[in-house]
């Protein structure tokens, strides 16, 4: 620590050592005492004043960002660590029975819905050239686009 | 051939019923302020979902419209200068339109994409900020 | 963070840098709060406090393999997120931000109703009216000042910490705070006196 105002923080936050603090507290003035005062209860108003809001719908941030890692990295290789104990081919076998069989059965089962059937809840973007990510929007009911870099418009100028 | 002709009209009448009604587009800046302003009436079915993806409490709706959009027909959504989203209709089916959309602040594009829009799913389009606000676009089959 | 949650960690980092985003994914869970609460701190703007957190975790995807592990995950992320932050605040007053005009569009004035006059020793203050203060004073400072007192007084950061964070010498750490306080208290002197 070499000059004063390096000194005063380490003093004002209690991070010197007694030979330290005795011989810059001797050094300060009286102004400078009570501005230390000051300063501590200001600092306990600020802590509580000035508190964040909470992040809103967190898990987004999550999907926007893996979102924008496939758009722009889509030859990633994804590797997982193998679990488990049963080998893998038996369960590429089991998997691929359990689609064949669900695929059957929502031929048979399962009503087949068109594009565009009343009562479709989806809106989605079909074919992104660029700019956005689209996820589904809160409660189901449609679909954000979340526009990359839409770029920001100053407040003194006007839209019209 | 009274009865046909009835019988056309009503045939016609009834393809257009089906038809997708039309496509609500609406331009809104989301802000955030102490306290925060009551939701325009129009805007209050989307101010949850507005107030979750954005983190802003008070909406203003800066414009809206209501119309049919022919197959092949191009429309601006409540066109500024700053920013503008261009439509255009490249198909309609039963409730649902496929739009291709296109954004541009300024001159800058900054969104290309073609989308469907379902009746009842509203697309959220996330514009520039502007000043400490953000503008988004809503569209909605209604 | 205990031993075995920092070896679980590095193990998620190294998982990532091998492009396994279900690893990643875990990653931005365990910190993207704290990121967003510095941005959020610095910008005062929910949403670019959350565009700045996507941003960062993109960023870090991006320069995994220049993490070393000399600092912790959470310090480098923390210094992404700050110099960010103090990026976007500086490319916004490059365009002076000024209340809406509502001439300029037929809505009203995304203007604040608190007072900009400070209140008169009379009048008794409420926790809203004290919070309003404090970070109209926090505006006063600039970006750099912002973060270190922000990283200091409410994130309570080490000197260390907030040079990893923020990217300079803990000196340069220290000498910011001495200036960023003396200005806050200069900006709150009245609020001082009349509490």
């Amino acid at each position: 620590m070499k000059n004063f105002e390096e000194r005063y923080t380490a003093w004002l936050d209690g991070e010197m050592d007694d030979r330290e603090r005795e011989e810059f507290e001797a050094a300060l003035d009286a102004d400078s005492h009570q501005e230390a005062v000051e300063w501590q209860r200001l600092r306990g108003l600020l802590r509580e004043a000035v508190q964040p809001a909470p992040m809103p719908h967190a898990d987004f941030v999550n999907s926007q960002v893996l979102a924008s890692i496939r758009r722009e990295f889509p030859a990633q290789p994804e590797s997982r660590p193998a679990r488990g104990w049963l080998p893998v081919r038996w369960l590429a076998a089991a998997g691929v029975f359990l689609l064949a069989l669900a695929a059957g059965l929502s031929f048979l089962v399962l009503p087949q819905r068109e594009i565009g059937a009343p009562g479709g809840r989806d809106s989605v973007a079909l074919d992104t050239k660029f700019g956005a990510v689209a996820f589904a929007a809160p409660g189901g009911k449609g679909t954000v686009l979340w526009v990359n870099d839409a770029g920001y418009i100053p407040a003194n100028e006007g839209l019209k | 051939m009274r009865a046909l002709a009835l019988a056309g009209l009503l045939l016609v009448s009834a393809a257009f019923a089906t038809r997708a009604e039309g496509i609500w587009t609406a331009l809104v800046l989301g802000t955030n302020e102490q306290p925060p302003k009551p939701t325009p009436k129009t805007l209050a079915p989307y101010a949850a979902g507005l107030k979750t993806v954005f983190g802003t409490d008070s909406f203003y709706l800066l414009g809206d419209k209501l119309e049919t959009i022919a197959k092949g027909d191009e429309e601006w959504v409540v066109p500024t200068k700053r920013v503008n989203l261009k439509l255009r209709c490249l198909d309609r089916s039963t409730a649902a339109y496929t739009l291709h959309l296109e954004l541009y602040v300024g001159k800058r594009l900054v969104l290309s994409t073609d989308a469907r829009l379902d009746k009842g799913a509203p697309l959220y389009i996330r514009g520039p900020a502007w000043g400490k606000g953000r503008l988004v676009f809503i569209l909605e089959v209604k | 963070m205990g031993s075995d949650e920092r070896a679980e960690e590095a193990e998620l980092v190294e998982r990532s840098r091998r492009g396994d985003t279900h690893a990643f994914d875990a990653l931005i869970t365990t910190h993207r709060e704290r990121v967003y609460m510095i941005a959020q701190h610095i910008l005062r703007n929910n949403e670019e406090a959350l565009d700045v957190t996507q941003e960062t975790f993109l960023r870090a995807w991006k320069n995994l393999a220049r993490f070393d592990g000399a600092a912790t995950l959470g310090s480098w992320l923390s210094r992404i997120a700050t110099n960010a932050s103090i990026d976007l605040v500086r490319r916004r007053n490059a365009h002076p931000q000024t209340e809406f005009d509502s001439a300029l569009m037929s809505i009203d004035a995304a203007s604040r109703t608190t007072p900009s006059q400070p209140a008169s020793p009379a009048d008794s203050l409420d926790r809203a009216e004290i919070r309003e203060r404090f970070q109209r004073a926090l505006d006063t400072l600039s970006p750099d000042h912002r973060a270190v007192i922000v990283l200091k007084e409410i994130e309570d950061l080490s000197y260390q910490e907030i040079a990893d964070s923020v990217g300079c010498s803990i000196g340069t750490v220290m000498s910011r705070l001495f200036y960023a306080r003396k200005k806050l208290q200069n900006e709150l002197r009245d609020l001082h006196e009349e509490l």
